[in-house]
């Protein structure tokens, strides 16, 4: 099949175009039936429903015997700043966890609109982690066992428009 | 210049990247929102590609969004996250077809195949007279068969173009080829099938 197929004696190849055509339209045109949206409901299920890498972290003391998952910190640190923050949004969350289940340290790492000025969103960035962190691990007493660091807030690339709603790889395309 | 602000915008106002990123993070509702976006394609893909049967596509469209939701914490972004995912679709529905066992071709199997197309077909407008919606389905059913013939590149760039609209560019990402190959499938690919919804007819 690598070459070109010849064109059989008697075949009208633009009528068989014009067809090709017609059939490709009603082809894109076909809605998706009860069975697709049935489908599409337990494929996102299962889909939700699976796990990610995660580590456990150590909550604050005097509730150290309790675990949270690194997935569940994450979260609440990136709603709790997406939430919060204008002309800014949350791109990675890096947990830097020891080998006891300690968190060492927290990097959060923003996307920002152009023009924004990144000292106080990363300011405002930094409080907020902290405290999405001390909801979620427990407030750390000054000196305690577990400290719980914000490593940096850095600005890790630009937006044109509403950060929220696009990302710099769409601005790049 | 920032300032506190009540809620973050809709979800259905993001990008595809954006809902990517928010859902690598763990935002379920950002995941859900991609997945109304992207999910029929995935679906369609995978039935075409394996000749119509409905349950092995649905198989191989749940490990792929599975995969996804799983991956998305390492997206980079640097392709679109449909041509990522028909990525992992197209992985997926090709490890399904090696595993097949080769079947001779032979009238009473291509009988089957035909059902499946006639069963999967559009449903008729009660708006349109008898004759053209004979025509119509005629035209589905060669369409069906013919793209089953097609060798496996050759199907699987004309779908990507005809029906979900990519460019050459990422058809040759979820292929893993380059666009010039692209275009030399597609151009084989449009005159087999013209060919073939000639002569079937």
């Amino acid at each position: 099949m690598s070459e070109l197929e010849e064109v059989p004696d008697g075949v009208d190849l633009p009528r068989g175009e014009a067809d090709l055509a017609a059939a490709a339209r009603q082809l894109r045109a076909v809605p998706a039936g009860p069975r697709a949206v049935e489908v599409a409901n337990r494929v996102l299920q299962r889909a939700l429903a699976a796990p990610r890498r995660s580590v456990m972290i150590r909550a604050a003391a005097p509730h150290e015997h309790l675990r949270v998952s690194s997935i569940a910190v994450t979260a609440i640190v990136r709603e709790r700043l997406d939430e919060a923050l204008v002309d800014a949004a949350v791109r990675h969350v890096v947990l830097d966890v020891d080998r006891d289940g300690l968190l060492s340290s927290v990097t959060v790492d923003l996307v920002v609109r152009y023009g924004t000025v990144v000292a106080d969103v990363g300011e405002q960035a930094r409080a907020l982690a902290r405290q999405a962190l001390d909801e979620t691990l427990g407030r750390p007493e000054p000196g305690g066992e577990v400290p719980i660091a914000i490593g940096h807030a850095h600005v890790s690339d630009v937006t044109v428009g509403d950060p929220h709603l696009v990302d710099p790889a769409d601005e790049r395309a | 210049m920032s300032a506190e602000k009540p809620s973050a915008p809709p979800v259905g106002d993001a990008s595809d990247h954006a809902l990517a990123r928010r859902a690598g993070l763990g935002d379920r509702e950002a995941f859900a929102e991609l997945f109304a976006r992207l999910f029929p394609g995935t679906l369609r893909y995978a039935t075409h590609l394996l000749d119509g049967d409905a349950r092995a596509a649905e198989d191989v469209v749940q490990e792929a969004w599975i995969k996804a939701w799983r991956a998305l914490p390492d997206f980079a972004g640097r392709s679109t996250v449909q041509t990522w995912l028909f990525t992992i679709v197209q992985r997926g529905t090709y490890d399904r077809r090696r595993r097949r066992r080769p079947l001779a071709v032979d009238d009473d199997l291509l009988e089957p195949l035909a059902l499946r197309a006639s069963q999967n077909r559009p449903a008729p407008s009660s708006r349109t007279d008898p004759e053209r919606e004979y025509l119509q389905r005629e035209l589905w059913e060669t369409l069906q068969l013919a793209l089953s013939e097609l060798p496996w590149t050759q199907r699987s760039a004309w779908m990507l173009r005809e029906l979900e609209d990519l460019s050459y560019a990422e058809i040759a990402q979820v292929l893993d080829t380059t666009p010039t190959v692209v275009r030399g499938q597609l151009h084989r690919a449009r005159r087999t099938l013209a060919i073939r919804m000639e002569q079937w007819r």
